[in-house]
């Protein structure tokens, strides 16, 4: 009866929890493979020692948006099997702009292990190494640009039109990560992992505030203050009255291969990472954890540009009185008004170090271990950016036979989905272990037909991740029932 | 294993959560149907506005230092009227003037014819002839008596100072000397012109005349017609003899008969006329003057000016007249003139008569218009036999043409010039038609200023009728008074106004008049009685002129009370021509025009837009746009001038309905109400720092069609 409690509480809790995200792989972190310890520095794999050769070791891809699919920017027109664009008449916008949240975001990241070694050394202390490239990006979009948009600035009126939201950040480094974890009792395990970052590219926009008031005079009251922080080779040009006209890349700086190599091995731009994370045995059954991730920040010194923008500018529109007068035209009115824009918000540019932080992840997980080789797991993980959090809640079923074959069936509440049903599977024939995991299989598809061909696609794209890759693993101390986080082996 | 039915349960009930939908979207059958249509709202204009800022204080539109508004129209030289256009004075001697030489004097003239005793007594008996014959030898002898004795007829030596000539008057004296040495007795003459043996009166008898006697007999010629040959028939009564031995000569004896004329005056004939001055004449003239009716000239002076005279003899002698105007003076002395005329000639010249002061009131009778003229006639024929007849005349024409005067002084008349009436078609007719309700401005006023070098009196009564279709305003001016100048001061700058105190002129810009009829007289010397006694003392002068210019002032005090403007146009929104404009008007489902205004001026505006179809039957409004109260007036203080604001806001939508009746009308009806503060009984004033604080936003929702 408790159980049958417990059941329908977790079901209300992710039923509830409809608003949240993921970005990250939530079916890994109850799967018996070394990887989870990117998500946890406390959990162990089974194997006394893996290595992870470069790029085949692991390659994850995330992609992550809370606010529309293709069904959302195409539908199925009336007439047979036409189809209309979110443009057309018969589509109904406000229900589009029904689903655009404050905050929308697309969060695209994706990561290659370049090396990976963990051993295990002494009774529980369990040691790895971690060389990963990361490129990191994320978009938040305020809803009210849509709604502008597609609407107009009518429904703003009396109101502001609230951009402050609106984020970009999109970074290339390399981090080195080294760490270890251990029992500290029986119960409690730990594990720290401390990490170097080498910052190679970034773009990002601090938007500290940017809006437009509608005024009920239909009145408009801009104001911004942003910077765009830029470290890469870049070259900002400007024209005859000394605004800036346009950023190009600069190709000359990376002509030849010693400029690659020293681009992509720069090691001006540093930053610091740590992941922590626990465990803790409850009972031999039900296990609970926790860690923080991507703890961290980089500061950009190499290649920087500072885009910055700071005003506030009132258009409450034009002053006829001046053409009245004779004294101007309208033509003039108009170039006066485009250059007090232009000066309000006159783009400064400068060569300042910046910092950016990495978005970091908590997680509170626990397991029920069923039988054996069976087991039930709940897994919250909160991503946080900036002053925004995401949140996502996994229900999985594990199923762990030995080293041999690890799979798990998860489902995700996340990006205001409910349909992300996910899946991985690992096993290992000797000492080579292939994995396969994603967080969302596309169950339902559309079929996008073309001239010549079909296309299927996912009809959700809320949540896209996939996480491959293959290790080399040694040792097996599944049989000294060390392995405390997930994997219970009779 | 109930137990583990729950989760097997639970995964159930999440999945079935979610359905399973499976869709194909034929990319092939993608609908190009695209639009946006937003809906955009933008404060587009704004400001304040004064009327200084919309209009610049100029010649027209005055500020005065209240900031009071008047619309000031001025023109100069709307009259400028020279003395020309009053009098003529190019002309104003027309003299004419023929006088006849009548009867003229010719010089005495004397001619003789003898006979001998010899020829005397051829007509004796041939004893007695004999006698005498014998008694010629050189001896004394008595001298025989003899009987009388025709003579027959002798002609006289020819007369040289005429040919022929009717005497008026004038004797032809007949002496006959004895020369013979016996006494003769009377003896009878008769003279003939030889021309014709006409003869020349009747019988002349001459008494006895002794020996070496002479007998003198005069002939009146008066209506006589003499030739220059003369024939004389004399008849001897005889003579007594002489019983003294005396000494006879038939050769060296004789008896001369002798004519003389004298005191001749000649009615015609051909004659020489000797140099003379006729007398027949008064030798007084004079030259009237006439500048037009009742005008009464007393003095001119003048600057430059010339009397002009032709003058034609009929006379075949050379003539000569002197003219002599003893009034009018240059330098002190009177203008005087001789002219010479050649027989039977012309003449034409000039009197100068520059810097001449003319008096024309020396003539008792009439002291005004009239210039004394002494004029002296002569005639010379130069020893030459001209014809003449006592009727040949001397005609004189004067004129005074062209005279440049400092000034003329007299009495100008009690004329009364009549305005020519006129009419001004102010072609407003359109705008009227379409003009409804009331409209008063209250304080218009017309000011003419003068400058005036006429000193003559003078009254102008000015008749102005405005017409509105059957309505009529007069103006209702009373006459006025133009101010004359002086001799002292020679220019006077004076006005007049017409006002809403002296006139109707409010009542008449306000009607407004489609039309404006004129008419009037001015009046010269308006308070004097005609028949009275009237003072010569107006003067004009040569550079006298009447300038005037208008000044039209309108304050802006007025009132409206529901002043409508209506108007129909064609549809200017209507596509006719295909146009590829990439903006129309169907292209917008809404476009709404949001006024928030403050108005500081006393005046309202509300606009009426309609679309119109006339080509339906009854013809129809399709759509109207309404903005009844688009600007609502502002409060006004008891003087009628603006003391605060009133804000409105208006809403102008332009709807969708409104665009999709735009093809089916072809006209668009325009209505414009204007209403002043308390409009239908107060005043109100402009002033120049009247502000509208304004703020006009657009709301469009364009429907943007991407094809």
């Amino acid at each position: 009866m408790i159980r049958k409690k417990i059941y329908t509480l977790i079901l209300l809790i992710t039923i509830i929890l409809t608003d949240v995200s993921a970005q990250n792989s939530q079916v890994l972190y109850y799967m018996n493979l070394p990887q989870n310890h990117l998500l946890n520095p406390a959990l162990k794999p089974s194997s006394s020692l893996y290595i992870g050769l470069p790029v085949i070791s692991g390659i994850n891809l995330n992609i992550n948006n809370n606010f529309f699919n293709f069904s959302d920017v195409f539908m199925k027109g009336q007439k047979g099997d036409s189809v209309i664009s979110i443009l057309h008449p018969s589509y109904n916008v406000d229900a589009f702009l029904a689903k655009i949240n404050d905050k929308n975001s697309i969060e695209p990241e994706t990561s290659v292990q370049l090396f990976g070694l963990g051993f295990s050394a002494g009774k529980d202390l369990y040691v790895f190494l971690d060389v990963n490239e990361r490129v990191d990006g994320n978009v938040v979009l305020p809803g009210d640009i849509f709604k502008l948009a597609l609407k107009g600035n009518e429904g703003f009126v009396g109101n502001k039109i609230d951009l402050s939201s609106l984020r970009g950040d999109l970074k290339w480094y390399r981090e080195v990560g080294f760490g270890f974890s251990k029992n500290f009792s029986n119960k409690l395990r730990i594990g720290v992992k401390g990490k170097l970052l080498f910052g190679i590219a970034d773009a990002s926009i601090d938007n500290r505030s940017l809006g437009i008031t509608v005024n009920s005079d239909y009145s408009h009251a801009l104001e911004a203050d942003l910077t765009a922080n830029i470290s890469a080779p870049v070259i900002v040009t400007r024209d005859s009255k000394n605004n800036i006209s346009s950023i190009k890349f600069d190709d000359s700086r990376l002509k030849s291969t010693s400029d690659k190599l020293d681009f992509i091995l720069d090691k001006k731009n540093l930053g610091l990472g740590l992941d922590v994370g626990a465990t803790y045995d409850i009972s031999p059954q039900l296990v609970v954890s926790a860690a923080i991730t991507d703890l961290g920040f980089i500061r950009w010194r190499n290649n920087v540009t500072n885009l910055q923008s700071k005003g506030q500018f009132l258009f409450s529109g034009l002053n006829m009185v001046d053409v009245i007068n004779g004294t101007k035209t309208i033509d003039q009115l108009g170039t006066e008004l485009v250059d007090s824009l232009k000066n309000a918000f006159k783009v400064s540019d400068s060569k300042a170090s910046f910092t950016t932080y990495l978005p970091f992840g908590i997680t509170l997980g626990g397991s029920y271990n069923l039988t054996k080789c069976i087991s039930v797991g709940l897994l919250s993980y909160s991503r946080v950016i900036g002053k925004q959090v995401r949140e996502s809640m996994t229900l999985s079923t594990n199923l762990n036979l030995g080293n041999a074959f690890s799979t798990s069936l998860s489902y995700t509440a996340a990006n205001k989905r409910f349909d992300n049903f996910g899946a991985g599977l690992a096993f290992r024939p000797g000492f080579f272990q292939f994995y396969i995991l994603t967080d969302r299989i596309p169950v339902i598809w559309n079929k996008i037909k073309t001239d010549n061909s079909t296309i299927p696609l996912p009809a959700s794209w809320n949540t896209l991740n996939l996480r491959l890759g293959m290790n080399l693993a040694f040792g097996n101390k599944v049989k000294k029932k060390n392995d405390k986080p997930m994997v219970v082996v009779q | 294993m109930k137990r583990k039915i729950y989760p097997l349960i639970f995964m159930i009930v999440v999945f079935s959560t979610t359905g399973c939908v499976k869709d194909t979207y034929d990319m092939n059958k993608l609908s190009k149907k695209m639009h946006l249509s937003p809906t955009l709202a933008v404060s587009a204009i704004k400001g304040v506005v004064s009327l200084s800022d919309m209009v610049k204080s100029s010649d027209t539109v005055v500020y005065d230092q209240n900031k009071f508004v008047k619309i000031v129209f001025k023109k100069d030289s709307v009259v400028n009227l020279k003395l020309s256009d009053f009098y003529d004075f190019s002309n104003m001697l027309a003299f004419t003037q023929s006088y006849t030489l009548g009867d003229l004097s010719i010089d005495p003239f004397t001619t003789f014819i003898s006979v001998t005793l010899g020829q005397i007594s051829s007509g004796f008996s041939p004893a007695l002839m004999a006698q005498f014959a014998a008694l010629d030898n050189g001896s004394t002898h008595p001298f025989p008596s003899f009987p009388s004795v025709n003579l027959g007829e002798k002609t006289f030596t020819g007369i040289s100072n005429f040919e022929t000539a009717v005497f008026q008057s004038g004797f032809l004296d007949i002496t006959v000397k004895n020369n013979l040495t016996a006494p003769l007795s009377s003896l009878n003459v008769n003279l003939f012109n030889t021309s014709g043996h006409s003869a020349i009166g009747g019988t002349i008898t001459i008494p006895a005349i002794p020996p070496g006697q002479t007998e003198t007999v005069p002939f009146d010629l008066s209506d006589k017609t003499v030739t220059n040959s003369i024939i004389a028939a004399i008849v001897l009564s005889g003579s007594p003899g002489n019983g003294s031995p005396v000494l006879i000569s038939l050769n060296n004896s004789n008896i001369q008969v002798t004519i003389s004329g004298r005191a001749l005056k000649v009615k015609s004939g051909r004659v020489k006329l000797p140099q003379q001055t006729i007398t027949s004449l008064d030798n007084l003239d004079t030259l009237n003057f006439n500048l037009g009716n009742g005008i009464e000239l007393v003095k001119i002076q003048t600057t430059t000016a010339n009397i002009s005279y032709h003058i034609q003899s009929s006379v075949a002698a050379q003539a000569s007249i002197t003219l002599t105007m003893p009034t009018a003076k240059t330098g002190g002395n009177p203008v005087t003139k001789q002219i010479d005329i050649t027989g039977g000639g012309l003449v034409d010249g000039t009197i100068p008569f520059n810097n001449a002061l003319v008096d024309l009131s020396t003539i008792v009778q009439q002291p005004y218009n009239q210039l004394p003229v002494t004029y002296g006639i002569s005639v010379n024929s130069n020893n030459t036999i001209i014809n003449f007849n006592s009727t040949d005349k001397v005609q004189i024409d004067l004129r005074f043409l062209n005279p440049v005067f400092d000034y003329v002084e007299g009495y100008f008349g009690q004329t009364v010039e009549t305005i020519k009436p006129d009419s001004l078609d102010l072609k407003i007719d359109d705008i009227l038609n379409h003009l409804t309700g009331d409209f008063l401005v209250s304080s218009p006023s017309i000011t003419v200023n003068y400058s005036n070098s006429f000193a003559i009196p003078m009254q102008v009564s000015l008749g102005v009728r405005g017409k509105r279709n059957t309505k009529t305003v007069d103006l209702s001016l009373a006459p006025f008074d133009i101010t004359p100048c002086t001799f002292a001061t020679r220019d006077v700058s004076s006005s007049f106004g017409i006002d809403k105190i002296n006139s109707s002129l409010p009542a008449l810009i306000s009607l407004p008049p489609q039309s404006i009829k004129f008419s009037g007289t001015a009046k010269m010397n308006p308070s004097v009685i005609p028949s009275g006694v009237h003072p010569r003392n107006n003067y004009v002068f040569g550079n006298s002129r009447f300038l005037a210019k208008i000044e039209v002032e309108v304050p802006l005090e007025f009132r409206m009370n529901n002043l409508q403007f209506t108007d129909t146009i064609d549809n200017f929104l209507k596509d006719k021509t295909g146009s590829n404009s990439n903006i129309k008007p169907e292209d917008f489902k809404l476009l709404r025009i949001k006024l928030i205004a403050k108005n500081g001026f006393p005046m309202g505006v509300s606009v009426k837009m309609s679309l119109y179809d006339t080509t339906s039957t009854p013809p129809a409004i399709k759509s109207t746009i309404d903005a009844t109260g688009l600007l609502n007036p502002a409060p006004v203080d008891t003087n009628g001038k603006s003391n605060g604001v009133t804000e409105t806001t208006t809403n102008l939508e332009f709807t969708q309905a409104f665009f999709s009746s735009i093809p089916s009308a072809n006209k668009i009806i325009f209505q414009f109400t204007l209403n002043t503060t308390n409009g239908s009984t107060q005043d109100i004033k402009i002033y120049s720092d009247y502000t509208i604080d304004y703020n006009v936003a657009l709301v469009a929702q364009p429907d943007i069609t991407f094809n």
